[in-house]
């Protein structure tokens, strides 16, 4: 299947999220491991938006792809043209605190990093490229 | 997103139905903080029609937890399907935020 391109704002995620989890069913992705792929892929794409283009709009693409070994790995590679931004270099947060010291907000990226299986973030020379991989069983 | 408001003596209860997502949760949060504004300080949030929910309603709803706490009043949700109570473990906001298997019993730990 093609890559997709889309504009980097909000009401270009339902389309995006159509695409992944189309291909996601197709690599045979239970139900359950739909809604951790499709909640990863929400929380990758508007951290994208938020730092990757606050100053400015841009475009992303999604390309996803399966591997042939017997774990049939999903891997779904994002990449913009914004600025850089490293999702792995945030602090994650303490997810032990009560009520009253728990920040709001912060919890994307530790989401992310507790759903997919591996994370590769990449610098570019103009842009990001966030490559998530699950393993879809 | 669909939100349906009922009430229980002096607790409300918020039926929310689709997708709380970086969509639909600013919708949700102004409806939560208009009635919260206007005194409302029990509520219990009925997720059995939540199919989806993502960071963006998570901070909608600890925003609401502080504000309320804040008020003396109290927020509890109930009917989470098993993949969204997931999120709600996986976040640790299940450690604060207390989850009931059903709306009878949330209305009764809160009367």
């Amino acid at each position: 299947m093609k890559n997709l391109r889309v504009p980097a704002r909000p009401e270009f995620l339902e389309s995006i999220r159509a695409y992944v989890l189309q291909m996601a069913a197709a690599a045979g992705a239970s139900d359950s491991v739909l809604f951790r792929i499709e909640l990863a892929i929400e929380e990758a794409l508007t951290n994208i938006f938020k730092y990757a283009y606050s100053e400015t709009g841009g475009e992303l693409e999604v390309a996803c792809s399966v591997s042939s070994d017997p774990e049939r790995t999903l891997t779904v590679v994002i990449r913009d043209w914004g600025v850089h931004f490293d999702p792995l270099r945030c602090e994650p947060p303490d997810i032990s605190q009560d009520l009253n010291d728990r920040p709001v907000g912060g919890l994307g990226i530790f989401l992310i990093r507790k759903i997919a299986d591996r994370v590769v973030y990449c610098p570019l020379k103009n842009g990001n490229q966030l490559a998530l991989s699950f393993n879809v069983p | 997103m669909l939100i349906t408001e009922t009430r229980e003596g002096n607790i409300v209860v918020l039926a929310v139905e689709g997708r709380l997502d970086s969509n639909t949760s600013d919708q949700f949060e102004k409806q939560l903080f208009s009635m919260v504004e206007q005194g409302e300080a029990r509520f219990v949030l009925d997720f059995g029609g939540l199919d989806y929910i993502s960071s963006a309603g998570l901070r909608v709803l600890l925003k609401a937890a502080k504000e309320l706490k804040k008020k003396d009043g109290r927020l509890c949700l109930c009917s989470l399907r098993d993949y969204v109570r997931e999120v709600f473990d996986m976040s640790g906001f299940a450690a604060f935020l207390p989850i009931h298997p059903s709306l009878e019993t949330s209305i009764k730990s809160l009367s």
